[in-house]
This record gives C-alpha cells, structure tokens and sequence, in this order.
C-alpha cells in the first residue's frame, strides 16, 4: 500500500471516530460543544460556611469547596468552577451546558451526607424517622435518639459507594468499607445477629435491616430509592461529608458574562475572520492556499469533534487557546508552502520539491509545536481556573494542528500532483 | 545577496524604541499607582500598577429588577458613564446582576437607576453586597508559578535544541512581548480584566512560535553556509524567512482584527492585547532575539 493511501486511511479514520460522540449527541437532541458559564450562561450560588464551634473557618472552607467540587463534577469536565471568594464566602458557578437543573444542583449543595450506621439492638424504624445523635443538645421531636457510642460506621470510613439493582425492586447503594471501617463492621454485625443495624443519613432514617449474618468489607443501604435518587446517593456519599454548615445567599439563574448580544456579534465576527484568512491563503498561494483552506476545514472539524467527544467545556481562555493553535496550524501551512517554492526556485519541481519542502519544514514545526505543548502542559498541571481552561484546549489543538499540517496538507498536494 | 536593509543595522536603532516603550510603560506604572488603588476587605487600600478590573480587585454586587424595557447594552452604558471601572453584567429573567467596583454607598448607584427606569424601586427586590475578587490571589501565584516554570522549561528545551545562547534570546524575546503589552496597558490606562490573562498566555505561545522559526533558519544555515559570519548567517536566514513572517503575521491579524472591528463590546480588550502582543511577537523575534544571539555568538 503506498503512503498517500495509508495517509487517505488514517484522515478518514480519526475523522469517523471522533466525530461518533458529536453525531450521538446532535441526534439526542443535545448541544455537541459544552459551553461555559461565561459563554452560555448557567446557575450562579453564592454560599456561606458556617464553621462548627471551636473549629477554624480557614481550615474548614478548603475542605467545603473541595467536597463541592467533587459532587458537582466528579469527573473534573464539566467546567463548574467553585471558588472561595472571601473568608467565608464560596462562589459556585454551573454553566447551564453542563445540563445540571438548578434543583438538583441545590439539593447536592445543601445535604451534609453525614452517613451513620446505628446500632438500634432489636428496634427497627420506619424510612423518614427523625434521628438525633445525642450531643449535650436538645432533642425534641426525635423518633431515635442515640448516642456516639451506638455509631458502629461513619461516612468517613467509606471506600467507595456504587449503584446496583435492588433484589426486592428498586436500587440500592452499595458501599465498600475501609480497613479500619472494614474491620469494626464485621466484629459488630458478628456478635449482634438479628439486632438491627440503623441507617441514618443527615439525621433521617433511611432503613433499619437486621442482621443476619457478620459482613465484611463491604454492605448496602437499601431504601426505596429510585435510580436517581441512588446514583445521587452515591455522590454525596463517594464526595465525601460536608464538616460545616451552610447557607445558601444567592442561587439564580444568569446570562452570559460576556453578554449575549456581545458574543453573537463575536461569533460573526471571528467568521468574517476566518473568511478572511482563507481569501488570503488563496490569493498568496493559489493552488496550493486550496490545499491549505482544505486542511483548515478538516482541521475544525476534528478538533470540534475531539472537544465534543471528551466533553471539554468551552470557556473564554479556552477560545483563547483555540485561537494560538489555529494560528499555528496556519502557520505551519505557510512554512511549508514558502519551503516548496524555494524548492522550487532551486529547480525542483513536482512531487520532489513537495518532498524537500515537508522534510525541510518537519525541524521548524516540530520545535515550535513541542515548546508551546510544553507551555501547555506546564501550565495545565500547575495552573487552575481560566489559566487551565486556556492549556487544555491548546494542548488538544496543538497535536491536531501538527496533524493536520503534516498529514492532511500533504495528501492533499500529493493527491493533486500525481 | 544585496539587500538594502539590514535588519541587524536597524535593530540597532529599535532597541532604543523598544526601551523607550518598555521605560515609558514603567513611568505609566509607577504613575498608576496614584490614580488606580484597590479597597481591600479589611479597609486597607493599594495601589496599582494597572488599571485592573473588578474580577482582580472584588468590588460590589447589585441584584436589581428593571422591568421589561430594559437591555444589558443600554444599562452598561448608563453604568459605564458613572464608574470608573466597566461593570459586569448579567441578566436573569427581568433581575440584573451587576458587579461593580466597590461602592461604598449603594445609594449613587439607586439614584442612577432610579432616573433612568421608572419601573425600579429601590426598596423591593434590590440587594447589594460586597465581593471578593475573582481570580483571587490564590490563583494569581499559581498562575505566575506555572508561568514562571513554563519558562524554565522553555529555556531548557531551546538549550537541547539550540544552544543556550539561542534559549536567552528567545527568553529576553518573549519578555519583551509581555512587558510590551503591559506598558501599553500602563500608558493607555486600558482596563484589565479576566480574558487578559489569556491573551497574555497567547501572546506567550505566539511569541516564542515566531522566534524558533527564525532560529531554526539560523540552525539550518549555520551547517549550509560554514565559512560565512554568524551575522551574515543571521543576516540571510532573516530574509529567507521574512515571507512567512510577513504572511503569518499578516493572516493572524486579518483574523484578531476582524473580531476587533465587527465582535462585540465586551471582547475588546481582550483583541487589543492580542494585536499588540502579535505586532510585538513579530518584530521581537526579527529584532530582539536574532540579534541578542548574534551578539553573543562569537
């Protein structure tokens, strides 16, 4: 097989792959580019950490911000920034791309997903009973009142908490102890057989099972939980329990930041830019400015493509970003075009001075794009916020736009000179 | 080759242009300091540099509703007269969320409106409230650490490479660029927000892209043309790459200029450093890296 048709192959190849998220999701009616709060809009919170007594809010508010974070974007791609604002001030903002509904973004601020597991000896409660630890405080109201040395496990010595199908209909949380958790489970569960063991989570009852055998290692809430309500669970539990109180200031509904009206203009107006840059091409390189505006559009697209399959919400720095790798994917062309023509000048012609020309501009784009990746990677790892934002998309539009110049550029003219 | 310009001859005459820029830039700085200052949360005031915006130095929130005839264009305009500082807005349903420099006494701000919205009422639906800033000092040195390191490592990089010699120049190229655009940020007291932290980070990238092309021609003749002087290699390898340059640059700005020209309000500031971080890329790695290196060539 020559090398022009492996080129063809690999081109058609990480299109088609990558453009199998994006297609999913236009057809599940979804938008294929998370945009973020800046850009789309979203729920903005603003919330207030009330320290515990003799506790230091210096010392507890890292720790809020971080529980948040890990509940709201566990998996750290959704572009929910959560930021510390003032002494005892966080600032939450969801973009409303990340599909998040105000309610649900409320209920996961709010719950302290304080899990206990009560030893209750042989009485059962209903789901929905109100528990009370007994801490010095009152307790008026309290169905169950129990005491510190009752608690058998706390959310603490949680591992891991997944989701499973429920026997007896329904779903159920399963949880994995640690080793100190682990342990006390099953000295616990062995010597109390057919007592009851209370699950209490942010001062209600969830369940009451008994046991019927010791456990280790691992066990399972069981309440009537729907699927949702289990995979919430889950969260909260696997996110780790608040140590403060808190107070919700402010959660609304918001725009754009850069404004709408503003950004649709920009919109245009980065189009124009584009158009722009390919009349250029065209005029200064003829023939070949077709091959590069060629490359350029397949270039957008798997980059469009990539953003969508791996979920990576669009911010301002992000654009930023975008905008240095495509000006380097240009770049790159140029280089490569002003190579060939003097090549060309030298006397070669043909497919020869498109060789010399690649393999004189390979040194050159090379160092450029591994020093700006560099740049990129430095600053993804120790960066946070917008400065991050801006290196994930250079990082991703760097090793596509080398792509794209030296693969996809060099089909192209190949394809046509033979 | 007899070329009428020397690009190493006249870098001679630009470096004096370029220090009295980058001196100018100092002076707007250290004059800055009198007219930008910053409230801290705990009363205290410093002074800035740079006329920086409220996302850097916390200011006020205003939550108010305006009723239906009403715009976030218009109502930044109304603002934008009165502040020093542009304000941020955002709009949810009919209420307005207006972040502000800090205002100590809201009642300027509800007299504004007041004259200007007969549907709003200073006593339903309104809350202010103080606020930190958004890219808060924590974040700010963990920006300057990763950009500090990313230097390094820039450095190191160009060394392998290169030479060390080249890795300097490319550094001292790349610092003049930032300071370039800061200075113009300093003398036209333009104001700093957010995006100007990715511009700068773009300039950065662009920068040091447009320096290794040009070094890399100097790599390549250095092995072609042997027996020649290293400024005459520096010499050529300028002319030979000056059609990249001149068309690189020359599609960059069509694109930066055209979201300048027809983009939106809000995005301006963000274009402008980009263009003047471009401009600056461009000459810095013609006349500042290039003959940096070959000063030091021996």
């Amino acid at each position: 097989m020559s090398l022009l048709i492996k080129r063809w192959i690999w081109i058609i190849g990480v299109i088609s792959v990558f453009s199998i998220a994006p297609v999913l999701k236009i057809a599940d009616n979804k938008n294929p580019l998370n945009l973020g709060l800046d850009l789309s809009g979203g729920v903005d919170i603003l919330i207030k950490v009330i320290a515990p007594p003799e506790e230091k809010l210096d010392e507890i508010v890292p720790g809020v911000v971080d529980v948040m974070s890990k509940r709201l974007d566990p998996q750290g791609v959704l572009s929910i920034s959560v930021q510390q604002v003032s002494e005892d001030r966080i600032n939450i903002q969801v973009p409303s791309s990340s599909g998040e509904s105000p309610e649900r973004v409320r209920r996961l601020i709010e719950q302290s997903a304080h899990l206990e597991l009560v030893d209750t000896s042989f009485i059962s409660y209903l789901a929905g009973s109100k528990a009370c630890r007994n801490d010095g405080q009152s307790y008026e109201n309290c169905d169950l009142v129990y005491t510190k040395d009752q608690v058998v496990i706390e959310g603490g010595d949680l591992k891991r908490a997944t989701v499973s199908p429920n026997p007896n209909g329904g779903w159920q949380v399963d949880f994995e102890l640690n080793e100190s958790g682990s342990n006390a489970f099953a000295r616990h569960t062995a010597s109390h057989i057919s007592q009851y063991l209370t699950i209490v989570l942010d001062a209600n009852v969830v369940s009451s099972p008994i046991i019927n055998s010791a456990i280790f290692g691992n066990g399972s809430i069981s309440g009537s939980f729907s699927i949702e309500e289990a995979n919430e669970l889950a969260l909260l539990l696997n996110a780790g329990r608040l140590d403060a109180d808190i107070d919700i200031l402010k959660l609304s509904s918001v725009g754009a930041a850069l404004g709408k009206d503003s950004l649709e203009k920009s919109i245009k107006a980065a189009w124009i830019g584009l158009i722009l840059v390919a009349l250029y091409m065209l005029a200064c390189y003829k023939r070949r400015g077709v091959a590069a505006v060629f490359s350029l559009v397949i270039f957008s697209s798997i980059l469009f493509s990539l953003f969508s399959s791996l979920n990576i919400t669009l911010t301002l720095p992000g654009i930023a970003g975008l905008i240095l790798s495509i000006g380097m994917a240009v770049d790159a062309n140029v280089i490569i075009f002003e190579r060939i023509k003097e090549e060309e000048r030298s006397g070669k012609s043909g497919l020869l001075a498109l060789e010399e020309g690649f393999s004189n501009a390979l040194s050159v784009i090379t160092d450029a794009n591994v020093t700006t990746f560099l740049i990129g990677l430095v600053l993804y790892a120790l960066a946070t916020g917008p400065v991050r934002g801006f290196a994930v998309t250079l990082l991703i539009g760097i090793m596509v736009s080398v792509f794209a110049a030296l693969v996809v550029t060099r089909a192209i003219m190949e394809t046509w000179e033979k | 080759m007899n070329k009428k310009l020397n690009f190493l001859k006249m870098s001679k005459v630009t470096v004096w242009i370029s220090l009295s820029i980058l001196i100018m830039g100092i002076f707007s700085m250290i004059e800055n300091t009198k007219i930008f200052k910053m409230e801290k949360t705990d009363g205290s005031t410093s002074s800035l540099p740079l006329n920086l915006g409220i996302e850097f130095t916390g200011g006020s929130v205003f939550e108010v509703a305006l009723g239906e005839e009403s715009s976030t264009t218009e109502l930044r305009e109304l603002l934008s007269d009165k502040l020093t500082k542009n304000p941020q807005i955002q709009k949810s349903g009919d209420v307005y969320i207006i972040r502000t420099e800090f205002i100590s006494n809201p009642d300027e701000i509800y007299l504004l409106l007041e004259s200007k919205y007969k549907n709003f009422n200073k006593d339903e639906n309104v809350s202010s409230e103080r606020i930190g800033p958004l890219f808060s000092q924590e974040l700010a040195k963990r920006a300057y650490l990763a950009t500090f390191i990313g230097m390094l490592v820039i450095l190191l990089y160009i060394s392998i490479r290169f030479s060390f010699i080249f890795a300097q120049g490319a550094l001292v190229a790349l610092v003049h660029d930032i300071l370039f655009v800061l200075s113009y940020f300093a003398i036209f007291k333009v104001e700093i927000g957010l995006p100007f932290v990715a511009a700068i980070l773009t300039i950065l990238g662009y920068s040091i892209n447009d320096t290794i092309v040009v070094f890399d021609r100097i790599r390549e003749n250095m092995n072609k043309l042997k027996n020649e002087k290293f400024s005459k290699i520096c010499e050529t390898s300028l002319w030979q790459t000056l059609s990249r340059t001149i068309n690189t640059t020359t599609t960059t700005l069509l694109a930066i200029m055209a979201i300048q020209v027809f983009g939106g309000a809000t995005l301006k500031p963000f274009t402008t450093a980009l263009i003047v971080g471009f401009i600056a890329g461009t000459y810095s790695s013609i006349f500042i890296a290039t003959p940096y290196v070959n000063s030091k060539q021996k």
